[in-house]
């Protein structure tokens, strides 16, 4: 009972940044370890893309911050959600994520500001609701941060199509 | 050999542990070069590059593994050599075996960072064990630890002539002096009133095999603290210590001495702080000896003695206008109860410090110290620095 009500209560707080469909988040919340697609369903959501949880990662993807290795299901990072939203929200650092601009870095600047609690690792996977957490807690640390556009191209209906049935087969 | 062994059984276990998780590291670089003027004028550098690491055994990260190590250069203002050494900082595996809703039980073992709660017995790295209770009543703490494998270089326990002596050394690495240090403290939360209280026992045997041309100090301290609130934008700290212990030298001498202290510290806006204490040592008479704490530690900046024979009154001021700056300035006067060696009456000297902090980035810092020490006879000595560190 207290578990639902704290739920409850983390789901009137949190849910109303993000516009997207209740079910997904209230599944995503549920999970142990959220992975790249639930990261990108966070961030399509509070930029008000209506779409499917993997065209979400697809459109996240063409951002370039996510590892050619890494698959769409895998437990994504605490470095690797860094990554992703210093280099794309214009959020300014210090000498060396200037220098390099990579996920230990990133990870790095935003532990320094606090936004990382204390004990974080880079390596460390979130749960649904941590990731939630973050994500609500970034856009209240940086209110005026805007997402640039995607690098590249969006892929084609044919490598959509493509990329979709090798997810099926991996299935 | 000792220490190669030290060394790969350190690689393995890091690399065991390792395994088991992700760890994050990092490197902190720090260059310091300043001028001072005590006989003449004179310039010195300092120079550290620190290598840190960390292996969550959880994802809480309640249990981890903690390692740093350094390696300084140095050129004192004193000499023309540079002064280079390497230390083990820290090693420590910290765990959480018990923890409930209203108590915790967490353990803290290898090289880990020491220190009473007044900070002036103790403060320096041990290798041994610190035991932290946390009950509904207050919290209890125990410490056992070693000073005989730190690096002399370093400082610490540097309690008899025959100690200072083995520091003066020009090797990388040389082992400390031999003293085992126990500690006991408990801490009663809002006893009375909001009155925090702390009382704590503090011992160092010495294991310096006793010879005609050595001598061993073995001493006890016991510390009274309170602390709390004055109103809701000032606060105090009160803290008294008694010494006991015997000196073996030529003869036996006993070590009885006391130290006390009170502090208030004024928050009148946000940024900014201002404090006041004054510190007092009785000096040699017919009940005391000069106070003899575990880690030598000076008691000012270019007043390089310790607190043994010192009243010392201080006030100062922080001020934090901007998240990346930050201003410091303080004032100490010098005072000794009773007659020194040198001659110097009660008044000694007066210490003016002032300091500038600017955080240029996220990973780069600057520090500029200044000093200033105005003696009772003779000219004024004075010190400027500029540190600069960058965290990789």
């Amino acid at each position: 009972m207290k578990k639902l009500i704290i739920f409850s209560l983390l789901s009137f707080l949190l849910l109303p940044v993000f516009s997207q469909d209740a079910t997904v988040l209230t599944a995503i919340l549920q999970k142990e370890k959220a992975n790249y697609i639930d990261f990108s369903y966070m961030i399509a959501s509070e930029l008000g893309r209506d779409g499917t949880p993997f065209e979400a990662y697809t459109y996240c993807d063409r951002y370039g911050n996510y590892k050619f290795t890494d698959v769409a299901d895998k437990p994504i990072s605490v470095k690797t959600v860094s990554y992703f939203l210093m280099s794309n929200y214009n959020i300014k650092g210090g000498i060396m994520w200037s220098a390099f601009k990579n996920p230990r870095y990133a990870y790095k600047e935003l532990k320094k500001t606090g936004f990382w609690p204390q004990g974080t690792d880079p390596d460390m996977t979130l749960s649904g609701r941590d990731l939630l957490r973050a994500i609500s807690r970034f856009f209240a640390a940086y209110p005026n941060s805007k997402l640039n556009n995607p690098p590249t191209q969006e892929a084609t209906a044919v490598q959509r199509k493509a990329l979709l049935a090798d997810k099926e087969t991996v299935k | 050999m000792k220490i190669t062994k030290l060394c790969v059984f350190t690689a393995l276990l890091v690399l065991a542990t390792a395994s088991l998780g992700a760890f994050d590291y990092g490197l902190e670089l720090s260059n310091t070069g300043g001028v001072n003027y005590l006989t003449k004028a004179t310039y010195y550098t300092d120079h550290k590059g620190t290598l840190w690491l960390t292996i969550p055994f959880d994802s809480s990260n309640s249990n981890s593994l903690s390692i740093e190590g350094s390696a300084y250069a140095a050129k004192p203002s004193s000499t023309d050599t540079f002064a280079v050494f390497a230390d083990l900082d820290l090693f420590r595996l910290s765990l959480v075996p018990y923890k409930s809703a209203k108590t915790k039980i967490s353990v803290d073992a290898g090289r880990i960072p020491a220190s009473d709660v007044t900070g002036f017995i103790l403060n320096q790295s041990v290798d041994g064990a610190e035991f932290h209770g946390a009950f509904p009543f207050g919290n209890i703490d125990f410490l056992a630890g070693y000073t005989g494998l730190l690096n002399v270089r370093k400082g610490g326990a540097l309690m008899t002539p025959s100690d200072s002596a083995d520091a003066k050394t020009t090797d990388i690495y040389v082992f400390g002096s031999k003293h085992v240090i126990g500690k006991f403290t408990i801490q009663l939360p809002q006893l009375i009133g909001t009155t925090d209280l702390i009382v704590e026992a503090v011992g160092q045997y010495d294991l310096r095999a006793k010879t005609d041309s050595t001598e061993t100090v073995h001493t006890v301290y016991g510390t009274v603290s309170a602390s709390g609130p004055v109103t809701n934008i000032l606060y105090y700290s009160l803290d008294g210590t008694f010494q006991a212990g015997v000196l073996d030298s030529d003869k036996t001498y006993s070590e009885t001495s006391a130290i006390a202290s009170i502090r208030f510290d004024l928050f009148p806006a946000p940024g900014n702080q201002l404090f006041a204490q004054f510190i007092y040592s009785p000096g040699n008479d017919s009940l005391f000896t000069g106070f003899l704490p575990i880690t030598f530690q000076g008691a000012g900046t270019l007043y390089t003695a310790g607190y043994a024979n010192l009243m010392r009154a201080s006030a100062g001021y922080y001020f934090n206008p901007l998240p990346m700056l930050n201003f410091d300035i303080a004032g100490k006067v010098f005072m000794h109860p009773k007659k020194t060696d040198t001659g110097i009456g009660l008044y000694d000297c007066t210490e003016v410090t002032a300091g500038i902090t600017v955080k240029a980035t996220s990973d780069l810092r600057f520090r500029f110290d200044s000093a200033l020490q105005i003696p009772n006879s003779g000219d004024n000595q004075y010190q400027a620095s500029l540190k600069a560190i960058l965290d990789i």
